[in-house]
C-alpha cells in the first residue's frame, strides 16, 4: 500500500488492534463496506487486500 | 476585524454553518467534498466585524487530495485565526482526531458539536469534553439561526483572550529524538507541531526542513491520538445506539443483486417525472402563458408603433420571443432536473451509488469520487468540473475533467426534446434515454482507453465515507427550487438573450449591412455556414442553418434550439411550431429524415462543451489537456454521428429487422474471434493480475 494512503488509513482509525466489521461487498466484490469506531467506510479491494485482519 | 476559519471533517456541516452565520447560499450536500475551495465573507456581530472563511473538509493536517491541501495550507499559513472546528455529534471519534491535530498546531480552537441527525447516537457530556480537551465546546444545530448565534458569542470571547489551547498531554510522550535537530529554525512553541509532521512524513514539512521522508512513526502517533480519544469517549459519551452511516434501507438499496436494478428504476422514474409527465405538462403551460400574456401583447404594441416589418419588431418577434421564448419554456424541466440532482446528493444516496458502481469504476480507472463530478455533469458541466478537485492524483483529475462534458448537461436537453420530438413523437423518450446512455458509455470507454494509454491513475484509495440518509426539509426543498429557477432565469436573460440577438443580427444582415430577412439577400451567418457545411454533409446535416446553430451553441447549448427557431422564422414559444417548421422542406433549416436528426443529436451530445466549461477546464486541467480534450470530442462526435447516420440510412433502406439481425450476426462472430484470440494469449504466462498469476502457476 502506498505510504500516503497508509497514513490516511491510520488517520481514519485503522491502527494495530482496531476491531473492524465487514458490512457488505459489491456485486463483483470490488468494493467493501467496513465499519469501525462507530462509522462506516467504503474501501476499494486494493486497500482491503493491504489490511492484515485476524479473525 | 476578527479572522475566523471553519475547519472540520468532510460532510459535518461547515458550509451549512457558514450559510447560517453569514446569510450566504453556498452549495451544500450530504456528500464529502462538496466545498472544494476556500470562501470568505465578512459580517458583523455585536458591533464586531468578523471575516469567516469556509474551508474544504479535512481528516488531518496532512492532505491527500487537492482540495484538502487548500485547507491544510491555509491552517499552516494563518496560525492566528480563530479556528471553529465543527464535529458531527454522531461520528465524534474520528472528528476528534482532527481536533487533536489542531490542538497540536496550537490553534485557538472553538469546538462546535453539530447535531445534524434528530436522533442522537449517544449522549454527550459537554462540560467534561471541554475540560478534557481544554477548549470551549458549543452544541449547535448548524442550520438553526438561534443555535448558530452561540458560535458568534464564543468567537467574540475567544478574540478577547490571548490564551491558546495547550497541546494535548500525549505530545510529551512522543519520542522526538530523531527529528529534534531539524526544527531548530522555528519558534519553540511551533516545534512540536513540525516535529510531529516530520515523523508523519508530511511531504511539505520534509521539504521545508530538508529532512528525509521517513515515516515509521505514523502508526504510533495515530495510535496515541486514538488512545486519547478513547479516554475522552469513555468519560464523556454513553454507549452508542447505532452505527453512523448504516440504515435498514441499505438492505435493499445496497443488496448485492438488487442494488443495480433499484438504482436504474429510480433513475428512470426521476427522468420520466422531469422530462415527460410533470415537467412536460409544466413546460407546455409555460409556453402557453408566455405566448398569450407576454409576447402577443408586446408584439402588438410594437407593430402598431413601428409597423410589422420594421427590423426592431422583427428582432423582438424572432430573436426574443421565438428564440429566447423557446428556451424559456424549458424552465420547469431544468429546475426539476437540478432539484432531483440535489435530492440525490442531499439524501446520502450518492455515496451508495458510488459504492454500487465501484465494480465498473475500478476497471476503467476512475475513483468513487468521480461519480459526484460526473453526476453533477448532468446538471451543468461548468460547475461539475470544479468538483474534480477532490481527486487524489493529477491524472485522475484530468481524466474526470475530460469525461464530464460527455454527461449530457441540462442545456442539451431542449435540443433532444425539440428535434427528437418532431420526428419520433411519443417514442422520443427512448431516443433521449439512449442519448444519455450513449454519453455515459462513450465516457466509460474513453476513460478505459485513457487509463490504458496516457492517463494512468495512481492507485486510488476510494476511501469513501458513508453518510446516513437524511430527509430534505420542506424549507430546503423550496429554497432549492427557487434557487434553480433563479439561476436559469439569469442565464436565459443574460447570456442566452445576448447570444440570440447576436445570432439574429448575423443572420438578418448581409456583409454590406443590408437587412436581408425575408429572402432578399444572403446573411453573414449564411455565408459562413455555407462555407463550413460541406464538412458535415457526410453526417446528414449539411444545411447552413444547422451548422451555424452548432457554432452559436458553443456559447450556450440552448442557443442551438433558439437559433433553429430563428432561422425558420418561428415566432411562438410553443415547441410544436418549431417542430413542424423543421419538417418542412421549404424551411431554412430542415431535416430530410429521422437518421439525419439522430446524427445531429448525437453530434450535439458529443461535440465541444460550451465556452464556460472550456474556460473552467482550462483553469483546472491546463491548456494542453483542454485542447486534447476538445480534439477528442470533435473526433468522437464526428465518428459516432457518422456511424449513426450510416446505420440509420441502412435501416431506412432495408428495414429494421434485416439490419438488426445482420448486426447481431457480425457481433457474435466478433465476440467469438475475440474469445479465441484471448484464449491463445492466455496460454502464454503473462505477469499481471493476481488471478492470472494463480492460474499460471498451476499451468507452468
Amino acid at each position: 500500500m502506498p505510504f500516503r494512503i497508509r497514513r490516511r488509513m491510520c488517520e481514519l482509525g485503522f491502527i494495530a488492534g482496531q476491531k473492524v466489521r465487514l458490512v457488505r461487498c459489491s456485486l463483483l466484490k470490488r468494493a467493501f463496506l467496513v465499519e469501525l469506531r462507530g462509522y462506516t467506510l467504503s474501501l476499494r479491494k486494493s486497500i482491503v487486500d493491504g489490511l492484515l485482519v485476524i479473525e | 476585524m476578527i479572522d475566523v476559519c471553519l475547519v472540520g471533517n468532510p460532510n459535518t456541516g461547515k458550509t451549512t454553518l457558514y450559510n447560517t452565520l453569514t446569510g450566504s447560499h453556498e452549495h451544500v450536500g450530504n456528500w464529502h467534498g462538496v466545498t472544494v475551495e476556500e470562501k470568505a465573507v465578512k459580517y458583523s456581530f455585536a458591533g464586531q466585524d468578523i471575516r469567516l472563511v469556509d474551508l474544504p473538509g479535512i481528516y488531518s493536517l496532512t492532505p491527500l487530495s487537492f482540495e484538502e491541501k487548500v485547507s491544510a495550507d491555509y491552517l499552516v499559513a494563518h496560525p492566528d485565526n480563530i479556528v471553529v472546528n465543527i464535529c458531527d455529534a454522531s461520528n465524534l471519534q474520528r472528528n476528534l482526531y482532527l481536533t487533536l491535530c489542531l490542538l497540536e498546531r496550537g490553534c485557538k480552537v472553538i469546538l462546535v458539536v453539530n447535531q445534524i441527525d434528530k436522533r442522537p447516537i449517544c449522549k454527550l457530556d459537554f462540560v467534561k469534553l471541554s475540560e478534557m480537551l481544554g477548549v470551549n465546546v458549543v452544541y449547535v444545530n448548524a442550520g438553526d439561526k438561534t443555535s448558530a448565534a452561540k458560535v458568534n458569542e464564543q468567537i467574540l470571547q475567544a478574540s478577547k483572550s490571548d490564551i491558546k489551547a495547550l497541546p494535548p498531554k500525549y505530545v510529551s510522550e512522543i519520542d522526538f529524538s530523531s527529528v529534534k535537530d531539524c526544527v531548530r529554525s522555528v519558534q519553540p512553541a511551533e516545534q512540536p507541531f513540525y516535529m510531529i509532521k516530520l515523523l508523519e512524513g508530511d511531504e511539505d514539512a520534509c521539504k521545508k526542513f530538508g529532512a528525509p521522508q521517513n515515516a515509521t512513526a505514523v502508526e504510533k502517533i495515530a495510535a496515541k491520538r486514538y488512545e486519547f480519544i478513547e479516554q475522552i469517549m469513555s468519560k464523556c459519551a454513553s454507549a452508542p445506539e447505532r452505527v453512523y452511516g448504516q440504515s435498514k434501507l441499505d438492505k435493499i438499496l445496497l443488496n448485492r443483486f438488487l442494488a443495480l436494478p433499484v438504482f436504474l428504476l429510480l433513475l428512470v422514474g426521476c427522468f420520466y417525472l422531469t422530462f415527460f409527465s410533470l415537467g412536460g405538462l409544466l413546460s407546455d403551460l409555460a409556453a402557453t402563458l408566455l405566448d398569450k400574456y407576454i409576447s402577443a401583447p408586446v408584439i402588438n404594441l410594437l407593430s402598431n408603433a413601428l409597423g410589422y416589418e420594421h427590423w426592431v419588431v422583427s428582432m423582438f418577434r424572432v430573436a426574443i420571443f421565438g428564440g429566447v421564448g423557446s428556451v424559456l419554456t424549458f424552465l420547469p424541466q431544468v429546475a426539476l432536473l437540478f432539484f432531483f440532482l440535489s435530492l440525490l446528493e442531499d439524501s446520502g444516496y450518492l455515496s451508495r451509488v458510488a459504492f454500487v458502481f465501484e465494480d465498473v469504476l475500478c476497471k476503467v480507472g476512475l475513483s468513487g469520487k468521480s461519480v459526484y463530478t460526473l453526476l453533477m455533469g448532468f446538471g451543468c458541466s461548468t460547475t461539475a468540473v470544479l468538483t474534480a478537485r477532490n481527486m487524489e492524483d493529477k491524472n485522475s483529475k484530468i481524466k474526470t475533467g475530460l469525461l464530464t462534458p460527455y454527461m449530457s448537461c441540462s442545456a442539451k436537453f431542449p435540443i433532444y426534446a425539440v428535434l427528437g420530438g418532431a420526428f419520433f413523437g411519443a417514442n422520443n423518450i427512448f431516443v433521449i434515454i439512449g442519448l444519455y446512455l450513449l454519453g455515459v458509455v462513450v465516457a466509460v470507454l474513453l476513460s478505459y482507453l485513457l487509463e490504458k494509454t496516457v492517463l494512468k491513475s495512481k492507485q486510488q484509495s476510494f476511501i469513501l465515507e458513508f453518510p446516513p440518509y437524511r430527509m430534505m426539509s420542506v424549507k430546503r426543498t423550496f429554497s432549492l427550487l427557487w434557487l434553480n429557477v433563479k439561476q436559469f432565469l439569469v442565464r436565459v436573460g443574460g447570456i442566452i438573450l445576448a447570444m440570440n440577438v447576436i445570432v439574429w443580427l448575423l443572420s438578418s444582415f448581409s456583409f454590406t449591412f443590408k437587412f436581408v430577412a425575408g429572402g432578399n439577400g444572403v446573411s453573414m451567418l449564411e455565408t459562413l455556414g455555407r462555407m463550413l457545411s460541406p464538412i458535415f454533409r457526410p453526417l446528414g446535416f449539411g444545411s447552413w442553418g444547422l451548422v451555424s446553430a452548432l457554432i452559436a451553441g458553443l456559447v450556450a447549448k440552448e442557443v442551438i434550439v433558439s437559433s433553429i427557431a430563428m432561422f425558420n422564422g418561428v415566432e411562438e414559444s410553443a415547441l410544436s411550431s418549431i417542430q413542424s417548421s423543421i419538417m418542412l422542406s421549404t424551411s431554412a433549416v430542415y431535416f430530410a429524415s429521422p437518421s439525419s436528426v439522430l446524427s445531429y443529436l448525437v453530434f450535439c451530445l458529443l461535440y465541444f462543451p460550451c465556452i464556460a466549461s472550456c474556460a473552467v477546464l482550462f483553469k483546472e486541467i491546463g491548456k494542453k489537456w483542454t485542447l486534447i480534450g476538445m480534439a477528442i470530442e470533435f473526433a468522437l462526435a464526428y465518428l459516432v454521428a457518422f456511424v449513426t447516420y450510416t446505420l440509420g440510412r441502412t435501416v431506412e433502406a432495408f428495414g429494421f429487422w434485416q439490419v438488426g439481425l445482420s448486426l447481431a450476426g457480425i457481433a457474435i462472430v466478433a465476440v467469438a474471434i475475440a474469445l479465441i484470440v484471448r484464449k491463445f494469449k492466455n496460454k502464454k504466462c503473462s505477469q499481471g493480475c493476481a488471478r492470472c498469476n494463480k492460474s499460471c502457476k498451476k499451468d507452468c
